[in-house]
């Protein structure tokens, strides 16, 4: 982990700032050092920031325009400025967090509505409340961020599902989350505290682990859709999230084995419960 | 994010936070969704009402451990606090 204080450093943000930067932290911790550095360059290149003597780059209430990421950042500049609209982004650095906003401008402007209030942008746009109202109608959820299709072979025996999700791990591709893949995401991350308890002795989950099971969430429709039933996909997909990378002993395999299923048939049992059972 | 709905924000005011978060804050703070209801709850109890409108704006702030949370607030009279973030919450960036 790259220290805060070198990223804090190359945002060239004063000693004075540091308890609002703090605030913050969190953003910062998502990126790597390197990955700062390239999207300062992005945004100074495409003068979406411009340095002044002495004063910081970003402000830390917008730190958390940092965690996009540079590959998200890059492609929504380049969508923004194929309909000319850069400035919104100069005007207003946080806008570059909304995912729906440029295809709320691209709507805006095909019906012919005002996107500035005077001189300034309109905020209606990078505000998904205020688009809703405005059009009086649900928003359909618009991903700017459509994950790839991975081009896996399909695998039909049961018995290699964990070397294809193992193999999901090993590829660098990021994906991004989608409405449903982030509920699933909540779902087992709730069986995966409980799981980590059992075994562990702790509910705390390290990002290691995390990023393994949202690689396998966001991937792996593309890989076995249909093949397997809901409950040894979720076992796999917590199975392999825990213990991609590491050398684990075959008792704690069986371990971490036999809590998935504990824990996986406690919660079907509190669906049928509750009626929510397929 | 069913705990932000058991802690009172509606599902327009869930889809805004969702459409306006970078996807690894968003994992992050589902991952921390009992440390995020403690800050939240803490606000509320503090008398702040417009702790939706503190969270959809710097929703990584409540990422912060609770006790250097509450460190934030704490050094401040709740009457006077509640009074200043009803009529600007920038005003959580300067505590």
């Amino acid at each position: 982990m790259d220290s805060i204080a070198k990223k804090l450093q190359l945002l060239n943000c004063p000693a004075n700032m540091y308890p609002r930067a703090y605030k913050h932290i969190a953003s910062l911790e998502l990126i790597s050092l390197e990955e700062l550095e390239q999207i300062l360059r992005l945004l100074l290149t495409k003068k979406i920031i411009i340095p002044k003597n002495g004063e910081i780059l970003v402000a830390p209430e917008n730190f958390c325009v940092l965690a996009n990421g540079f590959d998200v950042l890059k492609m929504r500049i380049e969508e923004i400025e194929k309909i000319g609209q850069l400035d919104a982004y100069r005007e207003k650095l946080s806008r570059m967090n909304s995912k729906s906003g440029i295809d709320n401008l691209k709507q805006m402007i095909n019906m012919g509505k005002p996107i500035k209030d005077g001189n300034k942008y309109s905020k209606v746009p990078f505000s998904l409340r205020r688009f809703n109202s405005i059009n009086n109608k649900p928003k359909v959820e618009t991903n700017t961020d459509e994950p790839q299709a991975i081009n896996f072979e399909v695998q039909p025996e049961v018995s290699v599902i964990p070397s294809v999700f193992d193999t999901i791990l090993e590829e660098p591709q990021e994906h991004a989350l989608t409405d449903e893949s982030f509920e699933e995401f909540e779902r087992l991350m709730d069986s995966l505290q409980r799981i980590m308890f059992t075994v562990y002795g702790v509910s705390e989950v390290n990002d290691k682990i995390t990023d393994n099971l949202i690689r396998l969430i966001t991937s792996k429709k593309s890989v076995l859709e249909g093949q397997e039933t809901k409950e040894s996909l979720d076992s796999e997909l917590l199975y392999t999230a825990i213990t991609h990378g590491k050398n684990i002993s075959e008792i704690e395999q069986q371990k971490i084995r036999n809590s998935i299923d504990d824990e996986l048939n406690a919660a079907k049992e509190i669906d049928i419960e509750l009626g929510r059972a397929a | 994010m069913k705990f932000l709905e058991e802690l009172g924000f509606s599902p327009e005011v869930i889809a805004e936070i969702k459409d306006n978060t970078p996807d690894k804050l968003l994992t992050l703070l589902a991952a921390q969704k009992k440390l995020i209801a403690e800050n939240i709850n803490y606000l509320k109890n503090l008398g702040i009402t417009n702790y939706q409108e503190i969270f959809v704006r710097y929703y990584d702030i409540f990422l912060m451990d609770s006790s250097n949370f509450r460190g934030v607030f704490d050094k401040y009279d709740p009457v006077d606090l509640v009074a200043k973030l009803q009529k600007n919450i920038n005003v959580v960036e300067y505590l």
